[in-house]
């Protein structure tokens, strides 16, 4: 998902850093106040381990693979500025140093996979802990969130890159959100079990859980708990698969922004497919929301698997 | 970790190499800006549908002059492209598939010349100037401190961890010899969490170290070997 040079025009290169400069200013004024310099050998090394991370691939059932975002991993483990800080600089290196996403895009992919990864999918997580309470709640929040930080990521690199007139982008978002439906499958399966990891082995490194780590909910209140979140996707999806693409289009109108008019028309070699592109969007929003409901099960699954009702440090392997 | 191509080159003695680094990261980032900008800014200026490939010829060449300037081996940007170009080849492919094949042929074609001088300047200014310069360079321009240590610490620590993730890996594969696909993602779950476990401890013990030593809070980015 790292953007490239290139990929996008300078209005949106332009829009996207003042964006990012803006939040990751806001963050950095916020980690200094405290202290940190305790903070910065550890942020150092919790940046490499995402790197390190992020080198893993993953396989997808239809034949490609994906790799790990991390952004809600790094926003779950170290707390939302924190996180959005570690990522924002893995981003710079892999730019810098490696080529991966151009330094004019860079903007765009902090916004895309710091700020939607970290603070989005914070705000996200930090709900969903607090209802469900507990490591349970923690693991819960952190794949449901994981897989939103995905998909939401992906529709914003849609959006920019249609911004930018490379592509058309009724076609994108519908690729876009249908990949990353899946792509954010393994990502949340992963983020949910590394937090899983964690919580059993050393549950006081995980942010905000120091105090009354192993208080689980009941079996009963998970129910529930499970219930709301799946209400949660299908209320935040249902309108994504039947109206929200219209509304996006009207709303970008009305800023001056009239996508489907810098466009040239297509011509006739895929008859009906220009007209039916926000069809395809919707069956791809709603496909997706098939696939979040499906992330509703998994962490049920998690739950049931990953973390018994006590942390037994003997069962696993502490890691050293 | 096979990145010592990284720094392989960057200590050299050319003129290229003798600059400043933070002349060369300024002149870097605006020239990809102006490359990224050449379409819109032909079209201000001229109404020649083939001027923005004159102008696109010119940038490449600079890029060239200054690589070959720097007396680096050509193999290497030529690997260092090659990695890159069938992502951008398909994202390039894209825009006449999506846009239309009349005018969507050039625009692919120019997005990909596009990407690939980007990824020339970058590739060039990275072989000439080794990272404890780069983030001297970052320092100066006043890049917030927090962001400076971050960086610091990360080089450092990066290739120890990919080295840690590495051997996880290889020990994984020496044991298990057919995974399933769940398998392998509750495997990959757990070595994240090792992983991010053992970095964590790690931190620790640097940091106390550190602090014996009589660190105070600045970055350690002294000018020479990190």
């Amino acid at each position: 998902m790292h953007i490239q040079d290139g990929l996008l025009d300078i209005k949106t290169c332009a829009a996207t850093a003042a964006l990012s400069i803006v939040t990751v200013g806001y963050a950095v004024r916020r980690v200094s106040r405290d202290n940190a310099d305790h903070r910065a050998p550890l942020m150092g090394v919790m940046a490499a381990c995402l790197f390190a991370a992020q080198m893993m691939n993953f396989p997808i059932p239809a034949g490609t693979s994906g790799h790990l975002m991390g952004g809600v991993l790094a926003a779950v483990m170290l707390g939302p500025w924190n996180g959005l800080l570690v990522l924002t600089v893995v981003l710079a290196v892999q730019c810098v140093l490696f080529q991966d996403g151009g330094p004019t895009a860079l903007g765009a992919n902090v916004l895309n996979v710091g700020v939607i990864g970290s603070l989005v999918g914070y705000a996200i997580f930090e709900p969903i802990r607090r209802f469900v309470g507990g490591m349970r709640g923690t693991v819960a929040g952190a794949v449901v969130a994981a897989w939103f930080s995905v998909v939401l990521g992906a529709s914003a690199c849609a959006i920019e890159l249609a911004l930018s007139g490379t592509y058309h982008l009724a076609a994108t978002l519908g690729v876009m959100l249908l990949v990353h439906s899946i792509i954010g499958l393994g990502e949340s399966l992963i983020t949910g079990m590394g937090v899983a990891f964690v919580l059993r082995t050393r549950p006081d490194l995980v942010y905000g859980q120091t105090d009354g780590a192993t208080i689980l909910a009941k079996s009963g209140e998970v129910l529930v708990a499970g219930l709301a979140v799946a209400l949660f996707v299908a209320v935040l999806l249902s309108p994504f698969a039947s109206e929200l693409p219209d509304g996006l289009e009207n709303s970008l109108k009305r800023l001056g922004l009239d996508l489907e008019s810098a466009e040239p028309l297509m011509p006739a070699p895929m008859p009906g497919y220009a007209l039916g592109d926000w069809e395809n969007v919707r069956l791809a929003g709603s496909l997706a929301g098939g696939i979040g409901t499906l992330v509703v099960f998994a962490i049920a699954f998690i739950m049931a698997r990953g973390i018994s009702s006590k942390p037994s440090i003997a069962r696993t392997p502490h890691a050293s | 970790m096979q990145v010592d191509f990284l720094d392989r080159y960057s200590r050299g003695t050319s003129l290229v190499h003798r600059l400043d680094a933070r002349v060369k990261l300024v002149v870097a980032l605006l020239f990809v800006a102006l490359v990224i900008a050449t379409p819109e800014m032909v079209a201000i200026l001229f109404t020649e549908p083939l001027a923005s490939w004159l102008f696109l010829a010119v940038e490449a060449w600079l890029v060239v002059a200054a690589y070959s300037l720097a007396g680096l081996p050509w193999r290497y940007l030529a690997l260092r492209l090659l990695a890159l170009i069938p992502f951008l080849f398909l994202l390039a492919l894209g825009i006449p598939l999506t846009r239309g094949f009349e005018t969507g042929w050039n625009q692919g074609a120019q997005l990909l010349a596009r990407s690939l001088i980007s990824l020339a300047i970058m590739i060039t200014l990275v072989a000439t100037t080794p990272f404890s310069q780069l983030l001297t360079a970052f320092q100066r321009l006043h890049v917030p401190q927090v962001l400076i240590s971050i960086l610091a610490f990360m080089y450092r620590y990066m290739f120890v961890l990919v080295d840690e993730l590495d051997k996880m890996r290889r020990a994984k594969l020496a044991r298990t010899f057919y995974p399933s696909l769940w398998w392998e993602v509750r495997l990959m779950g757990n070595f994240v969490g090792i992983l991010f476990v053992r970095a964590f401890e790690r931190a620790e013990r640097v940091y106390a170290a550190m602090c014996a030593r009589g660190w105070r809070g600045t970055a350690p980015t002294k000018d020479g070997e990190p």
